[in-house]
């Protein structure tokens, strides 16, 4: 096992996709959709190999720790939950070096289109607002309603709410962009959140407020 | 990395400062901002498992410093894409030169044991000092802790 899980640590991610683009070239198999399946195991064995590390690490610490009970797998993955999401996150913005196997992928195409389109600014804000959402999905996505992981308790559609119409109107505030998204979304901003984005947080989370909406019955 | 590289100007101004937006200073600023976040999520983490009676957990904040740095130094590859000459870009233009399977395959494995063998040294070096820590503060911590266990 440490075979293959030291080699998955510790060489370079497009290295690894150069060796299995050689491989199946030579095993025959040359459609995207073997390259596709290629580049998800090459792209799951690095990340997960780093997570499942972080995960038996984690679990050495509770068998330390609680000396003569055995420790849950699920205690183990929640006290590795930083470097769990990490490596979602690895996962996700890695997925373009996928493209050095041929696989269709969406920035290796807008490279193409940018090459010889003049709207290259317009192009690349929205490869990066893509992105930005796509690592915020993948991070949300697993972790909403845990307690104790990043965004727990927060409804997805309300966190998605808040934080789209913000970073667009940032960018189109701070880099005068002028295409329409941003200001849509500036407008669709001031029109549904015309107190601030506060009023769209529960209301024992909003600023100022205390921490139970009841009067506590310890505190009275 | 690509929109640092061609959205921002090629010279950026603060104050009496001028910077050159190179493809070096594109890749280490868009892994910069990778690390950032890697490393306060975790420092967070360590903090609160610190304050939670945990320090051998909290100790897990150094290898997960040494696994964002193994992961930075592997992201680097990236930079082949625009054009920066690193590990990678030179084992990438090795293989193009090659004809054969057999030795672009042979070629990938020597730089796949180079790597493996750099990287894994580091990590355990540093594996074996964290287990040495955990000997000299935990263990009395959890004698203690077994002993008044032990004894009512």
């Amino acid at each position: 096992m440490r075979c293959l899980l030291w080699p998955m640590q510790s060489t370079p991610l497009i290295l690894l996709m150069i060796l299995a683009s050689v491989l199946v070239g030579a095993a025959g198999a040359t459609s995207p959709l073997v390259a596709l399946a290629a580049a998800v195991l090459v792209l799951g064995l690095f990340n997960g190999s780093n997570a499942g590390q972080a995960v038996a690490e984690a679990m050495l610490t509770l068998r330390e720790e609680r000396a003569p009970a055995k420790p849950a797998l699920s205690a183990a993955v929640y006290r590795a939950r930083a470097q769990m999401v990490a490596f979602i996150v690895n996962a996700t913005r890695g997925s373009p070096a996928a493209s050095v196997m041929g696989v269709p992928e969406l920035l290796s195409a807008l490279n193409d289109v940018a090459s010889f389109s003049s709207e290259r600014i317009t192009t690349y804000t929205f490869l990066l607002i893509f992105y930005v959402l796509l690592v915020a999905w993948c991070i949300a996505w697993p972790t909403c309603g845990r307690r104790g992981w990043p965004s727990a308790g927060v409804p997805m559609l309300d966190m998605l709410s808040r934080f789209l119409p913000e970073f667009l109107s940032g960018l189109a505030v701070n880099f005068r962009l002028p295409f329409a998204p941003c200001w849509v979304a500036c407008c669709w901003a001031r029109r549904w959140r015309p107190h601030g984005f506060a009023t769209a947080l529960p209301r024992h989370r909003r600023p100022g407020a205390s921490r139970c909406c009841a009067p506590c019955p310890r505190l009275s | 990395m690509f929109f640092l590289v061609n959205v921002v100007p090629a010279t950026v101004s603060i104050g009496h400062w001028q910077i050159g937006m190179t493809p070096w200073l594109a890749v280490v600023l868009s892994l910069t901002l990778y690390a950032a976040a890697y490393v306060s999520d975790h420092a967070v983490e360590a903090m609160r498992q610190l304050r939670s009676g945990s320090p051998v957990a909290a100790m897990l904040f150094v290898m997960g410093l040494v696994r964002a740095f193994f992961v930075m130094v592997l992201s680097s590859g990236f930079g082949a894409a625009v054009g920066v000459v690193e590990a990678t870009t030179i084992t990438l233009r090795a293989i193009e030169t090659l004809p054969k399977v057999s030795d672009r395959l042979l070629l990938i494995g020597l730089v796949i044991v180079i790597f493996t063998v750099c990287f894994q040294l580091i990590y355990h070096v540093i594996n074996h000092w964290r287990g040495k820590l955990n000997q000299r503060f935990h263990r009395p911590v959890q004698a203690a802790r077994l002993e008044g266990v032990e004894q009512p």
